[in-house]
This record gives C-alpha cells, structure tokens and sequence, in this order.
C-alpha cells in the first residue's frame, strides 16, 4: 500500500491517531480498512465497526482504529 | 560458583561474548563468531552504573542502554524524553537501545506498566548523574565554578560566555561512577520534552509491514518449531508415526513423554507440518489417568476404559 516514506491515506491516518501498539494485528487491521474504503469511501462508524469485526487486538487499540478508519471516511477520499 | 544460583548477569560478566560464541559454536561459522563479536564488544551492564546506561559519543550522540523493552507502549519515546530532560540533550541526539541482554543493563522484566515508575525513574537518575558529572568536568575544564555554569542541547555553557560541549568533554570515554538517586532532577516547571506527545519510531514500520518482529529474526542453521501437545488433560505420549513428516524437508521431530516438537528449516514447513501430524496424532494411543472430570475432553484413543 505505502512506505513509511510515502504511506497510504490509511496508513497515514493509522500513525496520526497512534492506532497500534505491538503492531501484530495492524497489517490486517490496515487492508481491511483500505478494503471498506475503497468499496465505501463514507461509511458510517457502525460500518466500519461491521467491518473490523473480524479483526482482533489484544493490546486494545480499537478505539483508536476507529478514529483512523473514521478520520479517513470523513473526507471521502477512499483511502488512498 | 553454583550452577543453579548462578545468576544471569553475573554469567555475562563472566564471559557474556563466550556466552554468545558457545550458543552459536556448532551453527556459525567462525568469520560469523568474530564479526558479532566486532559489532558487539562487551559492555559493563552493572546495574547501577552509569555507563550502563548512557554514552556519549565524540560528536555529541547519546546512546541510550534500556534495560526494559518497547512493547509497542512508546517507550522508545519516553526513555528518550526522560534522557533529553535530565541530561540536558536534544531529542533527535538519543539512539536507544533495547532488547540485548549483553549490552543494557537488568531492569527486571518489561511490564505491570512499571516501565516508567520504576525502571524511568533508573534511566532519568543516571542522566541526571552524567549531567552532574558534565558539570563538573565543564568546571575543571573551563576554570569556572560549577554555580555559573548551566546546560543545554549538550552543551555547557559559563556565565563568562564559555563554553564546551558534552562530546568534548567525555566522549567516548566512560563515567565511571554510580548513578545517584539524589542527583538533582528537573522540576516539572522546566520541562521541555516530558508530557509531550513526540513521534513514536515505531509506527510507520509497523503501519508499512516491515516491524522487524522476534518471529523474523533468522540466525544461522536457525530451525523452527512447533509443539504438538496431547489431546487430553494427563495425556503421555504413547506412539509417534516419524514416516508421516519424512516428505518434509528437514523436519525432525523430538518426543518428549508430555509433548513432541518438531524443528524445520522454514517457518512454512514448520508450519505445514501440523497439517501432517493431524493424522499421526490421532492415531497416537494417548493414555488418559482418571479422567473423569475431564472425560468429555478426552481424545477418541483414551484406553483407560474411562472415554464417554
């Protein structure tokens, strides 16, 4: 998807809103965001709860996935 | 000296590079030996020293030696706002290294969120030590008494308008004095750097797939391992069937009377083998003794005449 030089809008927003901590479940958490947005460059913050449902964290990150994933959605660009 | 009291830290003072020469002895070659050797020469890691702690190279770079590991918790960043803070350093001028038993010193075991109370409070002690010391050598240096003189970004600075930088004044060379728990420590007043939110280096490796985890890391002749345990609490292991893993490169497999590993040359194939062994461990007879308040766990093979 990106570098760390040149990362992708998810990325981008992953590292703003510090959303990993170990960083083990992150790589998941990252295509399955860029796969939402690119299918839904809006979605609500229960979709994209939906979506990551499947993706688990156990240092706890969740909350801070979300805030990434939504501060993509919310300018639409679709994640890239 | 007793084997089993024989502590950790003590065995790497002893000989840490022989420590290291001896696990690779029969997989490295003896060029391999050397040059991890070269690139790690031994350092004193007492627990109380300063030099343990920090360096400070000719140019003025800062390296940190943590005890305590970043987990992902941002300690890499901490560590170095605590380091910047009480020595007097800029942020960007702190390299931190974690993870190497041979050359940080023991802080105990990383968690318990105790990274920063308790082993924190060690790394700032022993960089506001070095600043202390700075001080001091800034003192003989310049001819001028500690009182009018004060630091800043690595750099002392008299009220006369002299001034000498902490590379000149100690780099690489050693302390050689013990952190000490009374040396003054800024007031958070002061603070430039502490309870700030500063990058954390981590992140765009780990956002980017290229976090280097324990499970990456590769040493010569390296095998992996997986552990096939028994299908039922109080199971032994009665029968391995090796012929079903001999299609596997490499493979081998090591029985021990409560579980079996299996090595390979390859995560892959290590991982290929459990595959494999679905079979061969079903077939194994496990023997379950007295299961009864775990019968309806028990494997189909239990002969113990107390299967569901």
């Amino acid at each position: 998807l990106g570098t760390p030089e040149r990362l992708s809008a998810v990325q981008a927003a992953f590292v703003q809103e510090q959303a990993a901590q170990c960083g083990y479940c992150t790589n998941g958490m990252i295509m399955t965001a860029t796969a939402l947005l690119a299918k839904n460059p809006r979605p609500t913050e229960a979709e994209a709860r939906d979506a990551l449902a499947g993706n688990l964290c156990r240092c706890g990150t969740h909350v801070r996935v979300l805030a990434a994933v939504m501060r993509v959605a919310s300018n639409g660009t679709g994640g890239r | 000296m007793n084997q089993i009291t024989l502590k950790r830290r003590q065995f790497l003072q002893a000989g840490g590079a022989l420590v290291v020469g001896f696990a690779l002895a029969p997989l490295a070659s003896a060029a391999a030996q050397q040059a991890a050797r070269g690139a790690f020469p031994l350092r004193d890691v007492t627990d109380d020293a300063v030099d343990s702690f920090l360096a400070i190279a000719p140019d003025g770079q800062v390296t940190l030696y943590s005890g305590r590991v970043d987990l992902g918790t941002g300690l890499r960043a901490a560590y170095r706002q605590i380091v910047a803070e009480d020595l007097d350093v800029p942020y960007d001028r702190i390299n931190m290294i974690d993870g190497d038993t041979a050359l940080t010193p023991d802080q105990g075991g990383t968690g318990g969120s105790t990274a920063i109370v308790a082993a924190g409070i060690e790394v700032r002690q022993a960089a506001a030590t070095a600043r202390q010391a700075l001080l001091k050598l800034a003192s003989e240096r310049l001819l001028v008494p500690v009182e009018q003189l004060s630091a800043a970004d690595g750099v002392v600075r008299a009220s006369n308008g002299r001034s000498v930088a902490y590379g000149d004044l100690v780099g690489g060379k050693r302390f050689d004095i013990k952190a000490d728990a009374k040396a003054p420590v800024k007031n958070a007043a002061q603070y430039k750097y502490v309870g700030k939110s500063l990058r954390r280096p981590d992140l765009p490796g780990k956002m980017t797939g290229r976090h280097t985890f324990v499970h990456d890391f590769k040493l010569p002749n390296m095998l992996h391992a997986r552990v096939i345990r028994p299908s039922a609490i109080g199971a032994t292991l009665a029968d391995v069937d090796e012929s079903s893993i001999a299609n596997i490169p490499s493979a081998r497999c090591r029985a021990h009377p409560e579980l079996r590993d299996r090595c390979c040359e390859n995560e892959w194939n290590a991982g290929a083998r459990i595959a494999c062994f679905a079979c061969p461990l079903d077939r194994a007879a496990a023997i379950c003794p007295a299961p009864t308040t775990f019968t309806p766990r028990c494997a189909r093979p239990c002969r113990s005449g107390t299967s569901s």
